[in-house]
This record gives structure tokens, sequence and C-alpha cells, in this order.
């Protein structure tokens, strides 16, 4: 089914069930629905209150020197009245176009979307399309809400002095079946502590301070066949040795048992996905390389039992 | 060294992410360089933008030649692997243009969509994983 943008727009939610080509395609269509949004944001009318008050001195101060210079009996200032009337009338009707753009801006809902939750979609279908049947389905799930959104609220509590919030939202979640019959379920999950303390400072005033805590995790299942990778029982002792991970990431657990295997990892990094700007410096932070080599990890492994 | 057959109305490339398999996509042009039919997806343009290769002739002629430079892997999952774990990620000799033959097209290794297809009914409900945070 295409992507339904009047639907998108409801629930912030992508959900498919398609061959990895129509999600791309929806991804697409989200890429360019977000594009649209924030070239909106780019046309908000900047420093109106200022441009209005600039307008309604001019209107003023031209509608009254004219009505001055009218009562003159001079012919010359009754030229410079009917100028002045102009511009108070051009000054007038500037400050209702610009009112009536300001109220038009605020009516339509504009949705900013986290860039990296596309890309990172668009980059992971792009890698599991290229083992999967052209026909295959592709299970996937992409929350695009905020990740403080109240459905996201774990819990309430203190972290030392510090007011918390907790916030778990596991926005993407990808599933399918690779043509060695393997299943794979790629989940990542944004966590957020949102704190906050109030003290009561030398002066007597009151001072909020407010910071926020994120950390990302990925977690890829493989549910292999067995028949395929008769010696994964025995390599599974050793998975370790298999794992490579970037840098900025760290092993959170890897669990194998049965024809299931697990790796969760973590990072507190800021990554990007796409065509992101680098964050820190020169070194970019690639959450689609992140998740590939969490794969290759698996399947080396694999490769290894046959 | 003999010319080799290929097939003609499909993608000859074995190269995937994970492991090679057949592609069952339409050739769009022939690999300049052994004249593999190839899909679109396998196919890389050389450094002189008009000779197109395929995914093996590209890993065989490295990055320099292809134009590659460093982003060799970018949006591209047939690199990723060789990238991240060498040349012999996965069964080299799948990605060899010298080992290629007629029996290599017939590996009963290779892995197929009726692969995926035969495990659809087996019941996997236990595959859920348990999505508790610590």
């Amino acid at each position: 089914m295409a992507f339904d943008e009047q639907e998108f727009q409801k629930t912030l939610t992508y959900l498919s069930d398609d061959a990895p080509e129509t999600v791309l395609a929806d991804l697409e269509a989200i890429r360019q629905f977000d594009q649209g949004q924030e070239e909106h944001l780019a046309r908000e009318p900047g420093g109106c209150g200022w441009y209005l008050l600039v307008c309604f001195v001019c209107f003023i101060g031209a509608y009254v020197t004219a009505i001055i210079a009218a009562g003159t009996a001079s012919s010359s200032l009754e030229a410079l009245a009917v100028m002045l009337l102009l511009v108070s009338g051009a000054a007038f009707a500037l400050m209702v176009w610009n009112i009536i753009r300001s109220v038009k801006f605020s009516r339509i809902p504009v949705f900013d979307l986290d860039n990296r939750r596309y890309e990172l979609a668009t980059g992971l279908v792009r890698l599991a399309g290229a083992d999967m049947g052209a026909d295959q389905p592709l299970a996937m799930q992409v929350d695009f809400r905020e990740h403080t959104h109240e459905d996201h609220l774990q819990r309430r509590g203190k972290v030392g002095h510090w007011n918390a919030e907790f916030y778990v939202d596991q926005w993407l979640q990808l599933e399918g079946r690779l043509v060695d019959g393997t299943k794979f379920t790629i989940r990542l999950i944004e966590k957020q502590q949102e704190r906050s303390r109030t003290k009561r400072g030398a002066s007597g005033k009151l001072k909020t301070k407010e910071k926020t805590k994120i950390s990302s995790e990925a977690i890829v299942s493989l549910k292999f066949k067995g028949k395929r990778y008769p010696r994964a029982a025995e390599q599974s002792a050793t998975i370790e040795q298999y794992l490579k991970l970037p840098q900025w990431t760290t092993l959170k657990s890897v669990d194998a048992s049965g024809s299931q295997l697990t790796l969760r990892s973590t990072t507190r990094a800021s990554w990007t996905a796409g065509a992101a700007e680098p964050t820190e410096g020169d070194s970019t932070c690639d959450g689609v390389q992140w998740v590939a080599m969490m794969l290759l990890s698996l399947y080396a492994m694999l490769h290894a039992s046959k | 060294m003999p010319k080799k057959e290929w097939q003609p109305d499909i993608c000859n490339e074995k190269a995937g992410f994970l492991f090679s398999h057949a592609c069952d996509r339409q050739p769009a042009a022939n690999c300049g360089n052994c004249d593999k039919p190839i899909c679109k997806k396998h196919t890389t343009r050389r450094r002189d933008g008009v000779t197109l290769l395929c995914t093996t002739c590209t890993k065989e002629a490295g990055a320099e030649d292809t134009g590659r430079g460093s982003s060799y892997y970018d949006d591209d999952p047939y690199y990723y692997g060789s990238h991240y774990y060498g040349d012999h990620y996965y069964d080299d000799r799948y990605d060899r243009r010298s080992s290629y033959s007629e029996s290599r097209r017939n590996d009963p290794r290779d892995f197929t969509e009726a692969d995926s297809e035969s495990l659809v009914a087996e019941a996997d409900g236990d595959f859920e994983n348990d999505m508790s945070e610590s």
C-alpha cells in the first residue's frame, strides 16, 4: 500500500509489511515530507513583533502628518499630504498582510521529524534487502514521535539530588527473512533521562537547572536454520571472538541459545545516519555502520559454523 | 582463460551483504571486465565514467580504480563485509573471477528464496525477544 501522508500525520508512526523496494519508496516519501516541513519552518515570519511595530508607527506617523499637511492652504503641502496618505495606506496594508500571514502560519501543524530515524531505516532496508528475495515482505515500524512523548514515559524518580523522568522509546523495529532462511529482527531504542533540580541561591532567588542524558541501544536477533549451520552450537561458545563493533559503542550482551543469536550494544555517542554532517570533528558515528557490524559479527560466527 | 558462459536472462552476480547467493533480478548491463550480465544493484561505474563493473570485479579492481575512495563501502551493502572483515569475509571463492565456473553457478550451497520459503511454515513464535529494559 502506498504511503499515506495524511494518516502518517495523525500517528507519526510508519508501519509496513511490504517488499524492500516498496519500503524504500515509502521512506523516500517520508524524507520528502520532512524536507517540506523544514522548508515551511524556514519560512516562518521572523521578528514579526518588530515588523508590526514599524508598520504601525509608519502608518500613524504618515497619516497624522498627512492630515496636518492637508489642513494648510499651500498646494505643495497638499501634494505632500496625498503622498503621505499613500505611504500610510501602504504601511497599513503591510501590517494587515503580516498579521494574516502569522495567523495562517500558526494554524498549520508542523512536524519536524528526526532525520536520523528515516535515514537509518533506509540504510538498514538497503542492507537487509541485499540478502532478501525481491518479493519477501519486510515488517517495519518506525515511530517518529518525540522520545519524550508520554507513551514513552516509564517512571519518575530521583537520581541523586535530581528529579528525573525516565523515557524508553523503542522507535524502530525491522523484521524479515533472508534467502538462507534466517529470520532477523533489528530494534533500536532511545533511552532518555530528563533531569531537573530547583534550589534557592544566596540572593534568595529560585534557580532551576535542567539536563538531559541520552543513550541508544541496538538489538539484533537472528533465528537461523540449524541444518545450514550445523556447527553453530559448537561455535557459540566462542562467539565473542567474532564480534567487531564500532569503537564508540559498547557490547551489552551476546546470547546464543539453540538456533537463536541475540546481540545487544549501546552507545552514548551522538550518532548520525545518511548524509548527515559529522558531529565530533572529523569522526562520524554512523548508525548504519553500527547495525551493519552487529549483523556481520553474528554472521561471521554462522559462516564458521558451516 | 576460457570465456565464461553466463546465463543471459538473469543477473549472474552472487555477491550479497551477509552471504553470497543467486540474484533474481533482471540484468541491466554486462560487466566491462568479465562480461557477466548484471543487474543495476550489482553495477559499479569505473573511474573512467564509462566502464561498468560487477561487484566481484569492483572488489578486485580496488577502491582507487573504481573511484570509490574512502567511501568504498558507503551506501552499498555489497562492500560492507569485505571492508570490515577483509576480502575473505564469506566464502571468498564466490567472489573471485578466476574461480568462476559452470559448477559454481550450480553450487548446492547457494541459498535461494526457496530456502526461506521452506521455513515460513515453521513455528517460530518463540522468536520474540525479551524487550524488558535494564
